[in-house]
């Protein structure tokens, strides 16, 4: 009859299950912590770089070479195995303006970017104060409604009160400028320049505040100088800032590693308002909604 | 003095005890609790002060989940092989080289509030196996506790069945006895002491020639199981140190039962499978067999606690000071899966029965507190055996949980440094990566599990047939749900001193 293994076999075999462990456990460590053979068969430390974009079709450039693409069920890429060096990263998404920037790559840390690719084309459509049922009948529009409330007021609802904002420097009161909140960040103009701060836990606070290595972190920084005459977010996005200059609208990131991607969205002169997830423009007394329409080609940035 | 007549020998829990004894024993019943609690905090609180250790720890930790995993997996293809051998060998050929005609089967069966179709498909069983019938004493043991309703049940049975084996009793067991804990062991024992006074001793039956098979009543013996029970007792080396163990398949009713229950009662299965490769860790559960002698020399099962199944095999082992094993027969019974007249039910039932299987640590304090107490075991074996119980409770209670949940945690706790490095963008991708090849595991066992399947009936359809092969898939929720919970709930219990009681499974069939 069929027995079961001599305990001998059964002992040899639980020391070979021992010894596979032992050999594959430094392997598998070293590998995970970031570790790789090179040509001369030398231990090198090496980095990564997340690269997160929420929809598919994202190319990611490393120093010009394709490295990688957004997909359906990945809504961002992890470069692994990069040596510890500076690299141009450039992500294109057909019909959108490419994002640069210049990223630094340490030993067995994973840089992170998150780029913002906007429409090549911005146009604008007029938000109509009437518009006609198909009775024929002229009714007013609640969407111009709402956005005439909008503009009637010179903060968002996002918007906190002036005295709650606490300079990063001082404890004085800020008098002249208007702080908008979003996700513990918090966006002002400060006299000629637009400052955000850091109001979350410390131990979340986003890479953009803090040195290469995260391991000293401001909860404050400066992101633009200039003549500005209005700062609110991007929409969805709360490392991306929209402002306005007497020239036009503008849409800056808060990333200053290397120089921000700024892209000029509309020339002009006139007053905007960022509602859930919609940006209105006022010029005079007519207002426009901003359209970000994807063109079909890659168009070359506007950067200023 | 010998161990089994010292006042620990049938010793239920701490609170039996006094003075220092009592002390040591209850540390003894926290340290199951203790070191599964202890784990898992350990695990947040290195994820959140050190999350590159915890990181190193859990990856770590996912190789050896692997390893673990193939290496039980081999031990259950190999028994899946000699299973399938012996369910074709001719056991009445095999024993009638042998003299076996002294060999007798007395079959207890100890019932409660089950209906009389189950206890009728029982005793049709036993019928159909290719034994001498006029060598089996079946003792159908009733509960006081259910009154008459069940006494007629029993009689009922007795008197359509009875002639057709050597003997039949049926036994009632009176209810409230002092030092007794209402269950199947205070009814089994009472059982085997009163077959003892009225058939062995009034028919002058050696002892020694009695194997005693205490058997749930939703037991159904394969064929050739007396046979094959025979065999093994015969050939076996020293036979009266040993208990022989059956394993059980829950195939009555598996066409019937949802898919989460097929699942756990599959892994069930495929358990004790590894474990009859295993001898040495291999201990009695639920249906088995222990020789007469052996089990009047230790005094029955013990009445004061629930898991008598395991404790009597831990009984014989300091009787006889570590001098004791579990013959794997390699050979199945089957039995009922969980099923009940409502999902939720069922799922209810699953878990509370998870959870007395769990509660099977309490023999963790009686192992440890005979290991200081008995100085005639040898040490290699005190040794080997606190390993093996301590590591089969800790991996019970926390191993799934770290696996599937808390492999994520230095990610979550870690903070922005550990999430800048290329370990923590690392952890997740190894941890699935060693998982996929774990799950490979799962194949051997939908193989396994349907080569096993009884035959198709009039009601099974095709998508019954398939789901039968994709349930799988759900183990990494029955682990969790059902062996990591109920054994994390039950070692808590314990830890606090909360002692469970025994809890009847109720049998439904559609």
């Amino acid at each position: 009859m069929k027995e079961p293994l001599q305990s001998r076999k059964r002992f040899l075999i639980s020391a070979l299950f021992v010894v596979v462990f032992l050999l594959f456990i430094p392997i598998i460590l070293l590998y995970s912590i970031g570790y790789r053979l090179d040509n001369t068969l030398t231990l090198t430390p090496t980095g990564g770089m997340y690269v997160f974009y929420p929809e598919s079709g994202a190319k990611v450039f490393l120093n010009g070479i394709l490295s990688d693409q957004t997909s359906l069920f990945e809504r961002g890429v992890f470069i692994s195995d990069l040596a510890p060096v500076l690299y141009h990263v450039e992500v294109q998404k057909t019909g959108y303006l490419p994002w640069k920037k210049d990223i630094d790559v340490g030993e067995r840390r994973v840089a992170e970017a998150y780029p913002f690719l906007i429409p090549a084309v911005v146009g604008t459509s007029t938000v109509p104060r009437f518009i006609t049922l198909n009775s024929g009948t002229s009714v007013t529009n609640t969407l111009y409604s709402k956005v005439v409330e909008l503009f009637a007021t010179s903060t968002t609802k996002a918007s906190v009160p002036l005295k709650n904002i606490i300079t990063p420097t001082s404890t004085t009161l800020v008098a002249s400028s208007t702080a908008i909140v979003r996700k513990d960040i918090e966006i002002a103009i400060e006299g000629k320049q637009i400052v955000a701060w850091w109001k979350g836990n410390k131990d979340s606070t986003p890479f953009y505040f803090c040195d290469a290595d995260r391991l000293e972190c401001n909860n404050v920084m400066k992101v633009a100088d200039g003549d500005f005459l209005d700062v609110d977010f991007y929409p969805g996005r709360n490392d991306v800032i929209l402002y306005t200059t007497k020239d036009g609208i503008y849409a800056t990131e808060l990333d200053q590693r290397s120089l921000p991607n700024t892209h000029k969205l509309l020339s002009g002169n006139f007053e905007f308002r960022e509602d859930n997830q919609r940006v209105f423009i006022k010029e005079k007394n007519f207002y426009y909604e901003l359209l970000f329409i994807a063109s079909t080609t890659l168009t070359n940035a506007i950067s200023i | 003095m010998s161990y089994k007549d010292s006042p620990y020998f049938h010793i239920g829990r701490a609170t039996e005890l006094q003075g220092r004894d009592r002390l040591i024993y209850r540390m003894l019943e926290m340290l199951p609790g203790f070191l599964s609690w202890g784990t898992l905090l350990s695990t947040i609180f290195l994820s959140y002060y050190f999350p590159v250790a915890a990181a190193i720890f859990i990856i770590a930790f996912d190789l050896y989940w692997l390893l673990k995993t193939l290496y039980l997996s081999f031990f259950l293809h190999r028994n899946w092989k000699r299973l399938k051998h012996n369910m074709t060998v001719d056991w009445r050929a095999q024993i009638a080289t042998l003299k076996h005609e002294h060999v007798r089967h007395m079959v207890i069966l100890p019932f409660y509030s089950e209906d009389r179709e189950t206890i009728g498909n029982n005793i049709l069983s036993l019928m159909r196996s290719e034994t001498d019938l006029t060598n089996m004493i079946i003792v159908l043991a009733s509960e006081g506790r259910r009154g008459t309703e069940a006494l007629a049940i029993a009689k009922d049975i007795e008197a359509e069945y009875g002639k057709k084996f050597g003997h039949f009793l049926v036994t009632v067991h009176p209810e409230d006895v002092p030092g007794e804990m209402a269950g199947k062991g205070s009814n089994i024992s009472f059982a085997a002491e009163k077959a003892r006074v009225e058939i062995l001793d009034v028919h002058h039956i050696p002892y020694e020639d009695v194997l005693v098979s205490a058997f749930d009543i939703d037991t159904v013996v394969y064929k050739h199981y007396f046979s094959c029970l025979t065999w093994h007792f015969l050939t076996t080396k020293n036979p009266y140190r040993a208990s022989y163990q059956p394993v059980p398949f829950y195939n009555n009713n598996i066409w019937d039962a949802p898919a989460l229950s097929r699942v756990v009662a599959g892994s069930g299965t495929f358990w004790q499978m590894i474990q009859q490769e295993r001898p040495e860790k291999n201990v009695t559960f639920s249906s088995h067999t222990i020789p007469f002698k052996t089990l009047y020399d230790v005094g029955y099962w013990q009445k004061n606690m629930v898991s008598e199944d395991s404790r009597i095999y831990w009984n014989a082992f300091f009787a006889y000071d570590g001098d004791y094993k579990t013959v794997s027969l390699s050979y199945p019974v089957s039995m009922d899966a969980n099923l009940a007249p409502t999902f939720f039910e069922t799922l209810k039932n699953i878990y509370k029965q998870q959870r007395r299987w769990a509660w099977g640590a309490e023999n963790v304090p009686y192992i440890l507190f005979g290991f200081l107490k008995n100085k005639k075991v040898p040490l290699m074996k005190k040794i080997s055996t606190t390993f093996v119980q301590l590591e089969g409770y800790w991996s019970l209670a926390t191993n799934p949980l770290m696996i599937f949940m808390l492999g994520w945690l230095p990610l979550v706790l870690g903070g922005k440094i550990f999430n800048s490095t290329v370990l923590s963008y690392n952890l997740p991708i190894v941890t699935r990566n060693l998982m996929i090849l774990a799950m490979a595991g799962l194949v051997v066992s939908a193989m396994v599990f349907l080569s096993f399947l009884p035959q198709v009936t009039v009601r099974t359809r095709k998508r019954d047939k398939a789901l039968m092969l994709l349930q799988w898939i759900f183990i990494p929720v029955t682990i969790i749900i059902f062996g990591a919970i109920p054994g994390l709930d039950a070692q808590t219990r314990l830890f606090f001193g909360r002692y469970m009681g025994f809890w009847v499974t109720p049998k439904f069939h559609k």
